[in-house]
């Protein structure tokens, strides 16, 4: 793939990149996003201890040297444990919203451009899916699929996936009409050609303002799934868990609930924020600003 | 001996960007007497929309009025306060844009939208009301107007539209109804026939009129004055016919030969070179770049309108001796 | 097209989906890896070979998938939803007292949500960059990015705990509860006379419906505020300006309609957030409602409880769906035509 410097695309994707640049909030963000990505990823090498590992004589201890962050009901390391919970909450969602997208683009794609009945069908079948709403369809199927990470990971892509072929078709059916793909279609390119080389590159910034948005999203149902039990399992530390089994404990120990919720509204308000700019750097009117410079 | 109606000096209008502030006006003059219709003539860009607008305080938040005068009946527009100016706009200016369709309320019927208008304005009775819109519509050749009035606006044709936006303007009875635009949008044959509408007002009211256009062709057919504009100033004012027959300015000289109204009809020039950055203007003649007659005085500084003849302003600093005449 | 073929059109459609949602229902129990008579039985039921032989044929297990369809089709619209393997007793029954409670709560969060989120998207609209935009644009967004399962506890720790306002239920263990009429404590609360009751209704059912709304009340509030910019920019707000009206009427008579389309627009989406959200809310809270039934039912196995609730959920929202964008053509007559 030859990258041209002076090509639209080329010129859009470093419009795009100035305005994300410009923003400080934005900035900030992707730091913060980096920074829990890097703890997710090196929690195993980095947490002082296993997650898992219960101390019965040191129940409920405050922060102190051993324990950055105290112990739990279990006498387990709240650091680690908060630790090991970003690697389910920042790993998984990547999963997801990539299957989702994995998926959901080429049918939505696919969908858009025959049109007719392959179209009616498939956004049937997208409406009776969405007809379940918020999360109760996931937890069904990932209670069927058998409880676990992989479990709630698998249904939460199956029910996702409409979204974004949803937003894809919407791209192609407003392309589909343009002059350029009248053009190849003279010139005898295939469909499949046209759909491919024409089309999606035009569906690129859509999907990918939306997967942004749909990370946040995701985490915080993942994290519903497991606390009410289909997703993640107990002793393993997912936020979610974490912040299920201090519920009972509340009165005196508040921060075994609180800490992850923060943590996670600090994670979603990162993606929200990177997703929000993303989304006024596409908006034609502000782009008509910036590209006369 | 008319009076004037409205009269604009030195105006200068900012816009705050996110690169930097847009010179969108950069010293315009103008006047209007009663009964008058005066065109503002420019390219794409060069700050006419903009000037009209500000006549009425209809500008975007993000632009500023830094300096300049608009009197209109002999009041200070930029001085009024909000419930003045309220007062001004519902009973005496009117505004027609370039969109009829987004002029409109989509979620109103139009029955609703000009009896509105004559209530605000002319302080009748609903019923009153219903039957002076019925006269409106009709008035402007629109066929069975009480159906036209229980309809919403994506109901109608393009044509009807902008109809219905002229009677809005007009239900008021104004004494300046300022036009941006208002054939851009349509076909020639539609466009001939708004052109006629306006000008079968005129006669029959003493409405007077400000016709922003970048079409000299429009200007030449409906107005009586004219003003020329570049880079947010205006460059050359004075009657149609003097305009037409004496163009002093450059820009206006190009204009006229690029509208292929003026001069030898055999080939199309182009002026060449390109407006001035707005955000980044030069100190002296903002047409500096693409002005045939150069001199020191052009880049060092700009040229303010001087009366060059008889009620025909321009400003440049090069006009030759036998452009000039005796007052 | 007429109004009233669109009408048409669109209940078609409508219950052609709910049509659909039934039948992937109808796939999910025949993919469930247990099997229901065993579920039903137990380890002892299963030892006799012809209880097992009768269930099977009761429940036309042993026929062509075709045929357990249509049964299936024909139980659900007579209101035969299976038995509990929990409870033993019919699920119907178990829904027909949970049902008010998640619809009570939906109903509530819902109109908490839009009452304070329609009005501060607006104000944030008007004026903008002003303290007050910048205070409910980081209220927003902080709302919507915590869950709200988490938002609930503290709330529950912050207001009860801390503060010793109305716990969990849907009402105070002193109080007995008002004579069911319509299920929903409020208005049969009101309905009986009492309003002690009611005032404690009303307090037990804050709290959940806040949770319930938070994150609806930040999207709708953004979606306001942005719709409502977005209309201010448009010349039909500059020709009511020429007609000199008030500011305040320009925005309520002129802007509002338009800009109030973007957020009607999702209003469906966001009460089926709220009927999905309960499944959280009500866990938290101790609301006696589907949600928690499904909870309980999921850690009692309780398979046809679990795929029958479900089911009502959809439906719920299917109609509700419908009636929003019913709605819609009310509201914006561009829709009207087609």
């Amino acid at each position: 793939m030859k990258i041209d410097r002076e090509s639209p695309r080329m010129r859009e994707l470093l419009l795009t990149l100035y305005v994300i640049r410009k923003s400080k909030i934005a900035v900030a963000s992707l730091v913060i996003l980096a920074f829990f990505f890097a703890i997710a990823v090196l929690s195993p090498w980095i947490s002082p201890f296993d997650p898992t590992e219960t101390h019965t004589s040191e129940l409920f201890q405050p922060p102190n040297s051993k324990y950055l962050l105290g112990t739990d009901h279990l006498g387990r390391d709240n650091l680690s444990r908060i630790l090991c919970g970003a690697r389910y909450s920042m790993l998984a969602s990547l999963l997801v919203v990539f299957v989702t997208v994995i998926v959901g683009m080429p049918i939505g794609a696919v969908s858009g451009y025959l049109g007719g009945k392959v179209d009616e069908a498939l956004m049937r079948i997208t409406d009776i899916i969405l007809s379940f709403p918020g999360i109760t369809l996931a937890l069904l199927l990932a209670y069927i699929l058998g409880r676990g990470i992989y479990s709630a990971a698998l249904a939460l892509s199956l029910v996702g996936w409409t979204s974004m072929a949803r937003i894809v078709r919407g791209v192609v059916l407003s392309e589909k009409g343009k002059d350029y793909v009248l053009a190849a279609k003279i010139i005898g390119k295939s469909n499949f050609q046209i759909l491919f080389n024409e089309i999606m590159p035009n569906c690129i910034y859509p999907v990918i303002i939306q997967a942004v948005m749909m990370m946040g999203t995701v985490i915080i149902s993942l994290a519903g799934l497991s606390f009410i039990g289909v997703g993640v399992q107990p002793p393993e530390p997912d936020w979610g868990v974490i912040i299920s089994e201090g519920r009972q404990y509340i009165l005196e120990y508040p921060w075994l609930s609180i800490l992850p919720g923060l943590l996670m509204i600090t994670v979603v308000l990162a993606y929200n924020m990177v997703g929000d700019r993303l989304r006024d750097a596409l908006d034609p009117r502000l782009r008509g600003e910036l590209a006369a410079a | 001996m008319n009076s004037t109606l409205l009269s604009v000096e030195d105006l200068h209008v900012e816009f705050r960007t996110y690169l930097g502030t847009v010179h969108a006006v950069n010293g315009a003059y103008l006047t209007v007497n009663a009964g008058e219709c005066v065109g503002l003539v420019g390219e794409t860009g060069c700050g006419k929309s903009t000037l009209g607008f500000s006549i009425v305080r209809l500008l975007d938040e993000a632009a500023r009025i830094v300096e300049g005068k608009i009197i209109f009946k002999g009041e200070p527009i930029l001085e009024k306060k909000d419930e003045e100016l309220r007062e001004i706009r519902r009973k005496d200016i009117s505004l027609i844009f370039q969109d009829p369709t987004a002029a409109l309320n989509p979620v109103y019927t139009i029955g609703d939208q000009i009896v509105e208008a004559l209530i605000l304005s002319r302080e009748m009775t609903k019923s009153d009301a219903v039957e002076e819109a019925a006269g409106i519509l009709a008035s402007l050749g629109i066929p069975d107007p009480r159906k036209v009035m229980l309809q919403y606006p994506h109901e109608l044709s393009g044509g009807m539209r902008q109809r219905v936006m002229i009677a809005v303007a007009l239900s008021k009875k104004p004494s300046l109804l300022i036009a941006d635009e208002p054939t851009s949008n349509l076909d020639v044959t539609v466009q001939a026939q708004i052109l006629e509408l306006l000008s079968d007002l005129r006669k029959n009211t003493n409405m007077s009129v400000l016709l922003i256009t970048h079409d000299m062709g429009v200007v030449a057919q409906v107005c009586d004055k004219v003003g020329v504009m570049y880079a947010g100033q205006v460059i050359e004012f004075g009657t149609v016919r003097e305009i037409f027959k004496n163009p002093l300015h450059p820009y206006t000289r190009g204009l006229l030969k690029v509208a292929n109204l003026v001069g030898e009809k055999s080939r199309l020039e182009p002026i060449s070179g390109a407006i001035p950055d707005l955000k980044d203007l030069p100190e002296g003649c903002l047409f500096y770049s693409r002005c045939p007659k150069l001199t020191p005085l052009c880049q060092e500084k700009r040229p303010t309108m001087l009366e060059a003849r008889q009620d025909h302003y321009v400003a440049c600093w090069n006009l030759d001796g036998d452009d000039r005449s005796m007052r | 097209m007429k109004l009233s073929y669109y009408i048409m059109r669109r209940i078609f459609f409508g219950f052609l989906v709910i049509f659909g949602v039934l039948t992937l229902t109808f796939l999910i129990t025949k993919v469930i890896p247990q099997d229901p008579v065993a579920v039903w039985l137990g380890i002892e039921g299963m030892r006799d070979p012809n209880l097992v032989k009768q269930v099977t044929e009761q429940w036309k297990l042993d026929r062509p998938i075709w045929e357990q369809y249509f049964y299936y089709v024909g139980n659900v619209l007579r209101g035969e939803l299976g038995r509990s393997s929990w409870s033993r007793g019919p699920v119907i029954e178990d829904l027909a007292a949970r049902f008010p409670a998640t619809v009570e709560l939906s109903i509530f969060a819902f109109l908490i949500a839009m009452c304070v989120a329609i009005p501060t998207g607006i104000l944030s609209a008007v004026y903008r960059d002003k303290p007050v935009d910048h205070a409910s644009r980081i209220i927003s967004v902080v709302g919507i990015s915590g869950p709200p399962f988490w938002w609930g506890i503290i709330f529950l720790y912050i207001f009860y705990f801390q503060l010793g306002f109305a716990g969990s239920g849907r009402i105070s263990e002193s109080m007995t509860p008002p004579m069911q009429v319509t299920g929903f404590y409020l208005i049969d609360s009101l309905l009986e006379g009492r309003l002690d009751t009611f005032v404690d209704s009303l307090k037990h059912i804050f709290l959940p419906a806040l949770t319930l709304g938070v994150g609806a009340t930040g999207f709708t509030s953004r979606l306001t505020r942005s719709a409502m910019l977005e209309v201010l920019r448009k010349d039909y707000i500059k020709t009511a300006r020429m007609k000199g009206l008030r500011e305040r009427v320009i925005i309520y008579r002129h802007a509002l309609r338009n800009a109030l389309i973007a957020p009607i627009t999702y209003m469906g989406l966001l009460f089926g957030g709220m009927l999905g959200g309960s499944v959280l809310v009500e866990t938290v809270f101790t609301w006696r409602g589907m949600g928690q039934y499904i909870v309980t039912a999921i850690f009692a196995a309780d398979y046809p409880a679990l795929l029958a609730t479900t089911l009502v959920i959809a439906i719920i929202y299917s109609v509700s769906n419908l009636l929003v964008d019913l709605l819609y053509t009310v509201i914006d007559p561009r829709v009207r035509v087609g």
